[in-house]
Parts: structure tokens; C-alpha cells; sequence
């Protein structure tokens, strides 16, 4: 059973393989709005803007922000500074691994209630599990950056998870962004694949901000691997991430 | 310097057909004289891939040096490549800039971003010509006008608009986001050299598609302000 909703500002589908009780999709969107809740700078009553505007103690902080913070805070050193929740004014904006984090504990929700077939994909960060419905390795079309009709590589991550960072505009429709704005660079897509799709999905963020650069990053990075468009339309692949190219 | 420039000019390029689509509702008729066309110009935004960029059949992957060879040239695919549909930023007049080496290859001469410290004063503004086909409602009143400091993420972003004749003839960046504190530690003699291929079309079937989403959206903030503020209501 497959459904999509819009939340976190953007739309999020849920595909349980044989299940008919749409009980356990109903438990992931739920799940996807508290995170909202807590973590969303757009909305005035959110925990993270309530520390924005100092009005917390960081003794009152929930389980759940402390752990994104120290995640964040891990990626920073990772990444040399590259990845950094905080924002030009000095405020916090956790969202470039709230999506990542948020997407890995929705799938142990399922995997937890014992479906072992499934994906969820927030916003084209992507995690998959066990197979289809035709009982095939799930397979996963990386648009391409020049035409959102279109895909340019398809790859089968195997139960890694896939997050793909990016700036481009589709046709005539500019994506209301619940993520910060970015400078365009050189580079327009960078897709990362890692053990999971938080992984993925914070090197993703943090090697797309250093440009061409950044493809060399995931290379050296153990554990991810990684596909760079730059704005003339040619590709990079770092050395593993042909593993994971469907045949 | 050229990095700034060529980023800035993309920035303010994309930002002014990105605020081109958003801002139906907002804008009044801004377009100066209009510029010389470009060969590329398309009339209407669709779905029509640049030809300059037309992408092979098959993937053509190949080694480095010799996709080196293939690369296209910046004078023949230029910025117009991003976004689709480039119609504004064709009529923009060419940066000058120095013939360019093909496109870089990663082994051994990629630039890696040197640490730059912002500077304590704004980065010299550059003056970007902005050619806009918004339906005419209202006017602008004449004068430069600068819109608020906005968060880009990697640094703060201002833009400032330049009416004359009560239209939007210019765009300064007056801050851009250059928020590079430190170089990423990379031993780039312990790479393998990676391989390089121009994107194709793929037609097979696949489950799910993974993709971007994000936009620019300091950039359309602050001039969307600085325009509230010519216009004389927010916008």
C-alpha cells in the first residue's frame, strides 16, 4: 500500500509491499508531523524556533533536538565547517539532517511492526528496504537537473540509503523551499549514496556546498559514494558508486 | 575574483527568471529596452532542452583525458544551460572573461576553495543587467533601492534594484553569501582518478526517483523587497 502527503513542505510517499491496513502509513505521516512540529523553522510555536528566539534553556531542550544537534555538530567536524546549522543571522536551522534523520526512524517505525518491504521517500531522499511488489531490488531514477521528465541514472541501492542534494528549478514551478536557500554553484545535483539515508543524506548537504570539490569529498569519505552533475551537464562517479548502478 | 563574478552573474541571472515566474502578481512592467537576443532565446518555458545541450543518445563514458576533449567549451554551453529555460539570461550581455580551459578534470589541477574570510566591507557590487517580460501593472518609482539582508545560508545575500524610467534596469548583489571559513582536507594524490560521463537519458523503469528541490531563496527575498519598497507597497 502507497500514499503521499505533503508535510515538512514537501511531498513524502510511503510504500509498505503487502500491507492493506494503511495503520502503519497513518503511523509514519504522524510521525513526519511531529517531527515538523518540533524542528520546523517556518512555524512560530516549533521547539527550534522557541530556541531561536532564546526562549529556551538548553536543560529543557527534548531528547529528540539534543540529538539532532549533536548529529549536526558531528557533521560539522566531518566536514570541515561545510555543514552548518547555523545561519547567517545566528540562528539555528537544523533541517539540512532533520530530513535525513527523520526519514531513518520513520523506516525503523515500520521495521519495527514487522514489514521487511517498503520505502519512504521525503522529498527525493530515499530509503529503501528489502524488495518490490514484483519482489525485485527496489530501483531508483535520479532526475536529471535540466529536465525534471527525464532520469539520467538509475541505480539500485540495496537497502543504502539515497539523498540528492541539489539547485535547480523544474519548468515553470519554483519549489516553495523549506530548506535554507543556497548559492548555485557549478555544480546543480550531487546524489549520495550511504549505509542510510541519513548518512546520505548530511554528506549530500555538506559536499554539494563545497562545489566541484565536494565530489572528491565523498570519494575520499569512507561509507558513501556519490554521482555530481555539473552545469554543463557531465557527470562524475566516485570509484564505488558504479556498485551500485542497476545493470 | 572570477569565481564571484561568475557566480554572482549566475545568481542574479537565475534569481531574475526565477522571480520572472513567481512574481505574476507582483511586479508591474519593468523591461527596459530589450536586449539583443541570443540564438538560444525560447519564447515559451516548457520542457524543450537547450539544443547547445542536447544530451547523446548513450552514454558516452570515457576516460578523463579523453572526455577532456568532448567537453563542451563555456562560450558554447554558457550559464544557459542552467536553468532550462534561460530566456533572460540569454539577453544578458556577456561577462568578459579570458578564453577558458575546457571543463576541469579532477586529477591533479582542481581548485580547491581557499579559505576566504568575508570581508568587512560588502564585496564590490556588480552591476548585472536584468532583462524581465513581467505583464505590465503599476510602475516603479525611479531610484536604487536596497532590500534587506537575507539569509542565504552559506553567508547573507542584499540586492539592490536600479529603476530608471520607472522600470527595473539593473541589479546590484551587494552581499553575496561567500561563507567558505575553511578548505576541506582532501589528499588528492591518494585518489584514483574518477570517472567522468555526459549525462543521458535513461529509459528503463524504476520505482522511485530521487531528486533536488531547493532554490534560491534569499535571492528572491531581498529583491522582492527591494521591488516592494520602489513599488511603494510590500509585495
Amino acid at each position: 500500500m502507497r500514499a503521499t502527503r505533503i508535510l515538512m513542505g514537501m511531498p513524502i510517499t510511503v510504500d509498505v509491499v503487502e500491507v492493506s491496513d494503511a495503520a502503519i502509513l497513518e503511523a509514519v505521516f504522524a510521525y513526519f508531523e511531529s517531527v515538523d512540529c518540533r524542528f520546523s523553522t517556518y512555524r512560530p510555536d516549533s521547539e527550534i524556533a522557541a530556541i531561536n528566539d532564546g526562549g529556551l534553556d538548553v536543560g529543557q531542550y527534548s531528547r529528540e533536538m539534543r540529538e539532532v544537534l549533536a548529529l549536526a555538530e558531528e557533521t560539522k567536524r566531518d566536514t570541515d565547517g561545510y555543514f552548518d546549522i547555523r545561519t547567517g543571522n545566528g540562528s539555528l536551522d537544523p533541517s539540512g539532517i532533520v530530513k535525513g534523520w527523520a526519514i531513518r526512524n520513520a523506516a525503523s517505525i515500520i521495521a519495527k511492526t514487522g514489514p521487511r518491504d517498503f520505502y519512504i521517500d521525503a522529498g527525493g531522499d530515499i530509503q529503501t528496504s528489502g524488495k518490490n511488489a514484483l519482489g525485485q531490488e527496489w530501483t531508483i531514477g535520479i532526475r536529471n537537473p535540466f529536465d525534471a521528465a527525464q532520469i539520467i541514472k538509475v541505480v539500485q541501492p540495496r537497502g543504502h540509503g539515497v539523498a540528492t542534494s541539489g539547485t535547480y528549478v523544474r519548468g515553470q514551478h519554483i519549489y516553495d523551499p523549506h530548506a535554507p536557500g543556497r548559492p548555485i554553484d557549478d555544480i546543480v545535483s550531487l546524489t549520495v549514496i550511504g549505509a542510510d539515508v541519513l548518512e546520505a543524506d548530511r554528506f549530500a548537504t555538506a559536499a554539494f556546498a563545497m562545489g566541484r570539490v565536494g565530489i572528491e569529498f565523498i570519494e575520499q569519505r569512507p561509507g558513501v559514494e556519490g554521482y555530481v552533475v555539473d552545469r554543463n551537464g557531465r557527470a562524475t562517479l566516485t570509484s564505488g558508486f558504479g556498485g551500485y548502478c542497476a545493470p | 575574483m572570477k569565481k564571484i563574478t561568475l557566480s554572482l552573474f549566475v545568481i542574479a541571472a537565475s534569481g531574475a527568471y526565477v522571480w520572472n515566474q513567481w512574481g505574476q502578481g507582483s511586479a508591474s512592467d519593468l523591461v527596459g529596452p530589450p536586449l539583443p537576443p541570443a540564438p538560444q532565446v525560447q519564447g515559451t518555458p516548457g520542457r524543450e532542452t537547450n539544443p547547445s545541450v542536447a544530451l547523446p543518445r548513450a552514454i558516452a563514458s570515457s576516460p578523463v583525458a579523453a572526455s577532456l576533449a568532448n567537453a563542451p567549451t563555456r562560450e558554447q554551453v554558457k550559464v544557459a544551460s542552467f536553468p532550462p529555460n534561460p530566456a533572460p539570461v540569454d539577453a544578458l550581455p556577456p561577462t568578459p572573461r579570458p578564453a577558458v580551459a575546457p571543463a576541469p578534470h579532477l586529477l591533479p589541477m582542481v581548485d580547491v576553495p581557499i579559505p576566504r574570510l568575508r570581508p568587512a566591507n560588502a564585496i564590490r557590487a556588480k552591476v548585472t543587467r536584468a532583462a524581465m517580460t513581467v505583464a505590465s501593472k503599476g510602475s516603479y518609482a525611479d531610484g536604487s533601492y536596497t532590500g534587506p539582508e537575507t539569509d542565504a545560508y552559506y553567508g547573507p545575500m542584499r540586492i539592490q534594484a536600479i529603476i530608471q524610467g520607472g522600470k527595473l534596469v539593473g541589479i546590484k548583489v551587494l552581499e553575496y553569501p561567500s561563507d567558505r571559513r575553511t578548505s576541506v582536507a582532501i589528499n588528492r594524490q591518494a585518489l584514483p582518478m574518477l570517472r567522468d560521463e555526459v549525462i543521458a537519458a535513461q529509459s528503463a523503469r524504476v520505482d522511485i526517483i530521487s531528486g533536488a528541490t531547493l532554490t534560491s531563496r534569499a535571492f528572491i527575498e531581498s529583491l522582492d523587497a527591494a521591488l516592494g519598497q520602489a513599488a511603494g507597497t510590500s509585495l
